[in-house]
Order: C-alpha cells, then structure tokens, then sequence
C-alpha cells in the first residue's frame, strides 16, 4: 500500500459508435485500455434501434473478458423524450462493483487499472438504420 | 483530485426557423470544462423537443433528448425546462458533484456540446438555451 495520495490529472470522455457492420454477441471495446490508472464515474448508452437490446458488459485485462452484469436497454433509450439515456454505470445491477468507491465530495467512482478496458456485447444484430452509441467518462490518475 | 476553475461563463444559444433541423454548438471546451446547469425555453405555441450530443470533432454522440413545452418559460404556469437535471439525461450530468454539492458534468478540451430541435420552430418563435459553465 503506497503512502502517498494520488490525484486525477485530467478528465476523458470517449464515445463509441456500433452500426449494422458490428456483429451481435461479439465483444466491442467502449472504453480502450491506457498506460495510466483511471477513475470511471458515468457509463451512458443510447440507442436508435426500435427494438429493445440484451446487453452485456465485461472488463478485459488484455487477456481475458470477466463478465460484469446482463442489462436490458430500451428500444431508443436517450432518441426520445419518453425514454431515457440508460444509466449502465449507475444501474443497481452492477452496484455491487461500480458504486462501492467514492470520492471526497461522496461521488462513486470505479478504478480501472492501466492497460484494463470495459467491452460490451450487444444481442440481436442493428438494422441499416440503427445504432447503440455509448459515452463512457471519468478523470485520469 | 483538486481541480480548479479560472473563469466562469454564460452560453447562450437561439434555435430559430432558418436552423431548421441543423445542429448547432452550445459550448466548445477550449479547456476541461464543467457544465453547471442548461435551461431551455420556448416561445413557439408547440412544443420543441431538443436532442444533445457530446462531439469529439469526429463523431457527434446523442446523449439524450429533452422534450421543451410550448410557451416554457414564457408564460407563467409553463416553467422553463431544467434539461441538465432532466431525468433522461441522469446517466451522464447527475454522476458528479463538487464539494459544495454542484452537480455537474465535464466536457473535456476538445469535446464541444451541441443539439438540434427535431421539428422545425415556426417562424418568428425561437428555443433559446441558456447554459453556465466553469473552465
């Protein structure tokens, strides 16, 4: 254990777009391994596919996917007044990993260590028209 | 982390009928910057959805879509609309807070916020979208 505090550098934001030329039940990275530590504080999906979509999100070591959690993300989640952005990093489902860290200000943070990143899956294949956009934020240590 | 702020400012951003449909910019971050607070009202008699995006130059990401009632804010029984803390947009602005409990949302450098009416306003009515922000 260091003795040391350690602080965020810098924020980041990375977005990810997944069409019909991305193929169902295949792993896609939404947040891409870096050299430095990272702290994770929002995780938002949305979708323009008129069908609702059976996600699954893993960290990845480099190696080796881990399965985190099994979402259901509404048909045109953040595309419509009526329904919102899913909140996949806020979901109580994945709660038990994402919500346990927190920040001097009380803000849930999760640290995703050097050369990690977080992949996801999507279930049923994108129509021409279609898309799941996902936008995955934090600060760099 | 300690992060400090060096400068506050105001955004203001009119949707009129020659936008049409189009995007437009609603804050540029020359610097990490942080989104305090968007309000959006209307003056169109029909309500004007609006939609965001966060845009890294490349790529324009939908973060969410906020219906605006007719007449927000410009009557006194239609509120203008909180779009920072609308329930549809939580996954993104309600996940950081400062220590004075501020929500907000950090747009990094380089990223720029934008959205778009889905409907042409008719003319002469407009949305205008009113956001403060900390660099």
């Amino acid at each position: 254990m260091a003795s040391t505090l350690t602080f965020t550098q810098s924020a980041f934001l990375e977005g990810k777009i997944f069409t019909t030329g991305n193929s169902a039940n295949t792993s896609y990275t939404i947040l891409s391994a870096t050299s430095v530590d990272r702290r994770v504080y929002g995780i938002s999906f949305t979708s323009t596919d008129a069908g609702a979509q059976t996600i699954k999100l893993y960290l990845y070591d480099g190696s080796s996917e881990y399965q985190l959690f099994t979402y259901s993300l509404a048909a045109n989640a953040g595309n419509s007044t009526t329904i919102a952005a899913a909140d996949i990093f806020g979901d109580s489902k994945v709660a038990p990993i994402f919500q346990k860290q927190r920040d001097s200000n009380g803000v849930p943070y999760f640290n995703i260590p050097a050369n990690w990143s977080i992949r996801f899956q999507f279930g049923t294949a994108l129509a021409t028209t279609e898309q799941i956009q996902t936008l995955t934020f934090g600060e760099s240590y | 982390m300690i992060n400090f702020t060096s400068s506050f400012n105001q955004s203001e951003v009119v949707f009129q009928n020659s936008d049409g449909t189009n995007k437009k910019t609603l804050v540029t971050a020359t610097n990490d910057t942080r989104i305090y607070s968007i309000m959006g009202v209307c003056s169109d008699v029909t309500a004007r959805p609006i939609k965001l995006y966060l845009s890294d130059g490349v790529n324009d990401y939908i973060a969410y879509t906020v219906n605006i009632p007719a007449n927000a804010g410009f009557v006194t029984n239609v509120n203008p609309v909180d779009i920072m803390y609308d329930a549809n947009g939580v996954s993104l602005m309600s996940h950081s807070y400062d220590s004075n409990y501020s929500l907000y949302f950090t747009i990094p450098a380089g990223w720029s916020l934008k959205g778009n009416l889905i409907s042409t306003i008719s003319s002469p009515y407009n949305v205008i979208i009113s956001i403060s922000y900390q660099s």
